[in-house]
């Protein structure tokens, strides 16, 4: 008799996952023959009205379109976990909105719908061609510049007697003249945090490269170790060991510098636009008192390694083509270009034409149009492709300037592993 | 489900007691179960989001091994683990003992005190990292205004410093636990017992020795190996205050996982390193669960 | 002599205490006095070096910003919902399950017992993309209801643990009386044990709802939009990767902390009064 029971509820059990397994697999069929319902993830902006004045657009576009859709605001230091999980369920957004350096690392695992025909039919800048390139194909579409600038505190320089200082040296030497640690001031706010924007892995290329040091040429080949990388590692590495940054900005995330220039303890920080926008919301008075500047002159000349939005469509989406037709709609005049100016400085627009109207004759604003127009991709000179936007995701320079500063390593040993670090994405 | 009344049969108690216990059964055997097999079966290859998984056998295992981040991440966990799970049990018990007896106040101080436990563990993080900021923080202020200190401590980004300042975090939102867990078990201790030891002279220390800790003792255990379970695993409190830097020195095995998953997009290597960690898992349950299985 | 020692003892005793007291309440809540602070601190004073101990100016733009000009009190009645639903699953759950394990005798009893706290043996940042698929393939991607499934498989290890200890703290006689009597199984748990253990089952079902209600990375790859997310993600929005937004932070994490501590002062008088009625003796 106990056998019977026994083997009854065995029985039920072995029933019970049966129907489970079936259920889990049933569902998976029905899933894939829904119709075409196109989603959106896009970036979530600080800016007022951004993410309503594109959901607007986007409901207007699906309703002409007789589409369902979907506009989804994602955060972006959230965003990179959500798609890839999406991915790997092979259940992704048709359109995303995110930075050219994330973006491109999905081209290399053939996740992109091929975006070429939109790239030949719009005007789009030598410069926003540049960013959006990835050599496996066309499959990135430039959205906005995100410009950097520099942040200047005019009137500390004032105070202490001291020119306008153009080179990175000079900037150095000005800084042992305005830092105050004891008064909670400290002249150079430069990240060293290994973040999600990539603040400080941007401004320590923009180093090397202006010393003459390169990570990966064109050719993929590795020259990051000579004595040009050797120099700038050792300058970068010297500002945070002589005092000249706020010990924090070792752990900085891209916010660290931001609210470090709002809070008026640094004297310098190199940032988008977001904290211009920021001033003008909150702090008109510390806007008064900066100045904002082309990033610093090295001795091989300047570099400003810089990125933007960009838009990428995902081929496991339910309806690719929906995305291809509302970005041609997006990028059209009466939208576009107001929604630029709407960024405030900000952004810069990637495409011709869209740029004559009369806000980017203001100097400030003409100063974040023209430092558009003469940045170069994140990855320079390497190609932007998967292997090197990786590297630039890694924050490999970062990894290698926190070994000398906290680790107090030897920066040639420092740069012997940052060498190899750059062997192992290349599989060299 | 239905029973005769009047059966005590043993067959009907069988029944029922698998029944009841099937939804914990088809929980963790059925939908864990997928995942866990997934996990370890990725852990033998060379997955990585977006590309197709190829068999590669223990190359992750040998490459964790030789790896010495690993080993420094590994050490980083059980410092964490050791030192959280010790601070919480002792500061805990202390509370708890103070709880116990009766003062004017007491039902507010119990509430006040179970406040940080309440709290979500970002709303936690995000406040201590607040806090600890060395440009705006006020405990630096703090500091400064008193004349401990003259420039800001690097909390967050001394490497020295940085692993202890999220183990404070976790001690602050872990005590409450200890104290609610603990207090339970006193308050079922029959006062009588204290009552005839102190007629026989014992003083203080030697009640508690010999009367509150073995009568309580079920419940230390239980309440420490399940701590001390969560907190090796612990993530959202060092992702989110100081994200395992710098340079890996706040770095524990939950964190190190996802970095390496997310940033370095190496999903089977990230796997290996969790699997990795099982056995030392597996061991803690171990003792844990001799603990229940115990008959009273 | 014999009074004044023992009144000095007394005195002595009470002064212990309350230093006790008064050091773990000042650690205990300055860090929640602050975050009450900052959501109520006008953002022109915010950032600054030396931030002042006590609010200088108030405003309450930030809770205005927070429920009239973002989704957080959507966000807020998702979590509501799931944290509930799964407290009051993981609770039926292990009720049940625990009662079974430690007062009927079934072969495998002692092996289900020690496997529940398999759970645990993974990390959620590696299980969170398995889980995400099978919540997928099963329909309910971007659904706020797959969070109540995967939730249990955090809460119910916990909740059957602690019931498991204070249903065993309960002696079996009274039971034994009552099937004797012609008590079902089920008849003497819900008449006999849930009453005795109830102050233990508020605890649990406290902490059930309070796990749920903190969790943050299944809720982020499980759910995507507004309408399905909670409140965990909430306060994650305000975070843009170059600002974080301190008053719409602060003031989005006294809301989120609301029901969790309510629900506690709740259990804590059931507690006290649960066990002040006379627990169980010999």
């Amino acid at each position: 008799m106990e056998v019977h029971m026994g083997k009854r509820t065995l029985l039920l059990v072995a029933m019970i996952l049966v129907m489970a397994t079936t259920l889990v697999f049933a569902q998976g069929q029905t899933d894939s023959a829904k119709p075409g319902k196109f989603v959106m993830w896009d970036k979530s902006e600080y800016t007022a009205g951004y993410n309503d004045l594109v959901k607007e657009r986007f409901t207007a576009f699906a309703a002409a379109q007789g589409i369902e859709a979907e506009y989804v605001v994602v955060p972006p230091n959230d965003l990179k976990s959500k798609l890839l999980a999406a991915i790997e369920a092979k259940n992704t957004p048709d359109l995303v909105v995110t930075d050219d350096f994330l973006a491109k690392q999905f081209a290399g695992m053939g996740q992109l719908v091929d975006v070429g025909d939109i790239k030949k039919d719009l005007p789009f800048f030598d410069a926003a061609v540049n960013m959006s390139y990835v050599k496996n194909g066309e499959y990135v579409v430039p959205l906005a510049f995100l410009a950097p600038g520099l942040y200047f505190r005019q009137d500390k320089w004032d105070a202490a007697g001291l020119p306008l200082p153009e080179t990175w040296e000079e900037y150095k030497q000005h800084a042992y003249k305005v830092n105050d640690p004891k008064n909670d001031f400290y002249a150079l706010g430069l990240p060293m945090g290994a973040s999600g924007g990539g603040d400080a892995e941007g401004m320590m290329r923009a180093i090397i490269l202006s010393y003459g040091g390169a990570l990966v040429d064109e050719d993929d080949n590795i020259v990051v170790n000579s004595p040009e990388t050797l120099a700038a590692l050792k300058f970068i590495s010297s500002i945070y060991k002589e005092g000249l940054a706020p010990p924090s900005a070792i752990t900085w995330d891209d916010m660290g510098n931001n609210n470090a220039y709002l809070a008026g303890t640094v004297g310098v920080a190199m940032n988008s636009g977001s904290i211009f926008s920021a001033m003008k919301n909150e702090n008109p008075d510390l806007l008064s008192k900066t100045l904002i500047r082309p990033w610093p002159v090295g001795p091989a000349g300047r570099f400003t390694p810089s990125g933007g939005n960009v838009f990428v469509v995902f081929k496991n989406g339910k309806n690719a083509d929906a995305a291809k037709l509302f970005i041609r709609d997006y990028f059209k005049k009466d939208f576009y270009e107001n929604l630029v100016i709407k960024m405030g400085g900000m952004w810069q627009p990637v495409l011709e034409g869209m740029d004559q109207n009369d806000f980017w004759k203001d100097p400030v604003n003409a100063a974040w149009l023209a430092s558009s127009k003469s940045t170069v991709p994140n990855t320079y000179p390497a190609v932007p492709d998967d292997k090197s936007t990786r590297a630039f995701s890694e924050q490999v320079s970062v990894k290698a300037v926190q070994k000398i500063v906290v680790n107090n390593m030897d920066p040639q040993q420092a740069l012997n592993e940052l060498e190899a670090d750059l062997k192992r994405i290349y599989g060299k | 489900m239905k029973q005769k009344p009047n059966m005590l049969g043993y067959k009907n108690e069988k029944t029922l007691g698998r029944m009841l216990v099937l939804p914990i059964f088809l929980l963790v055997f059925v939908l864990m179960g997928y995942p866990f097999i997934n996990t370890l079966y990725i852990s033998l290859t060379n997955k990585r989001v977006g590309y197709e998984p190829e068999f590669i056998g223990f190359k992750n295992y040998v490459r964790l091994l030789a790896d010495p981040t690993y080993w420094l991440v590994l050490k980083n966990t059980f410092v964490y683990m050791f030192l959280a799970v010790g601070m919480k049990l002792i500061l805990g018990m202390i509370l708890a003992i103070t709880l116990n007896e009766k003062f004017p106040g007491r039902a507010i101080v119990r509430m006040l005190l179970l406040v940080p436990w309440a709290l979500p563990g970002m709303v936690a993080a995000m406040t201590w990292k607040w806090m600890y900021n060395d440009t705006f923080g006020i405990i630096n202020s703090l500091l400064k205004n008193i004349g401990l200190i003259e420039v800001s401590i690097p909390w967050l980004s001394s490497k020295h410093l940085t692993l202890y300042s999220v183990i404070i975090v976790n001690i602050w939102r872990g005590v409450p636990f200890f104290i609610f867990s603990l207090l339970g078990g006193l308050q079922t201790i029959d006062g009588q017992m204290y009552e005839a030891a102190k007629i026989d002279g014992a003083n203080v220390l030697r009640r508690f020795w010999n009367i509150t800790v073995p009568s309580i003792f079920p419940v230390i255990s239980i309440t420490t190996m399940l701590s001390a379970i969560w907190t090796f695993n612990d993530f959202e409190n060092i992702y989110l205050i100081t994200g395992g830097g710098p340079i890996n020195s706040s770095s524990v095995i939950a964190t190190y996982t996802y970095q390496i998953a997310f940033q370095y997009n190496e999903m089977a290597q990230a796997v290996s390193v969790a699997v990795s960690i099982m056995p030392i898992l597996i061991l803690m349950i171990l003792f844990a669960s001799k603990r229940i299985g115990k008959e009273d | 002599m014999a009074g004044t020692s023992l009144k000095r003892q007394k005195f002595l005793k009470f002064f212990l205490i309350y230093t006790v007291i008064a050091i773990a309440l000042f650690f205990t809540l300055f860090p929640i006095y602050w975050m009450i602070k900052s959501s109520i601190t006008p953002d022109d004073i915010m950032y600054t070096p030396r931030p002042s101990l006590f609010p200088e100016r108030i405003t309450f733009a930030h809770y205005k910003a927070l429920f009239t000009e973002t989704s957080f009190m959507r966000y807020f009645f998702n979590s509501v919902y799931v944290a509930t639903i799964t407290m009051v699953i993981s609770m039926i759950i292990s009720i049940l399950g625990s009662y079974s394990m430690t007062r009927l005798r079934f072969r495998g009893r002692v092996f289900i017992m020690r496997s529940i706290i398999l759970s645990y043996l993974l990390p959620v940042a590696v299980l969170f993309i398995p889980m995400y698929i099978l919540m997928s393939k099963i329909g309910l991607n971007n659904n706020k209801n797959s969070l109540l499934i995967v939730y249990l498989t955090f809460t119910v290890p916990y909740s059957c643990y602690m019931l498991i200890s204070y249903f065993r703290a309960i002696p079996k006689s009274l039971e034994e009386a009552a099937l004797i009597d012609g008590c079902t199984h089920l008849q003497t748990l819900i008449r006999i044990i849930l009453p005795i253990a109830s102050p233990g089952i508020a605890v649990v079902a406290t902490f059930a709802f309070t796990l749920s209600w903190n969790e943050y990375l299944y809720a982020l790859v499980l759910t995507t939009s507004p309408s399905q997310q909670t409140v965990t993600i909430g306060i994650s929005t305000f975070q843009f990767s170059d600002q974080y937004i301190w008053g719409l932070i602060m003031s989005s994490s006294v809301i989120s902390s609301i029901p969790a501590v309510t629900l506690y002062l709740l259990a804590q008088r059931y507690l006290i009064s649960g066990l002040a009625s006379g627990g169980v003796k010999q």
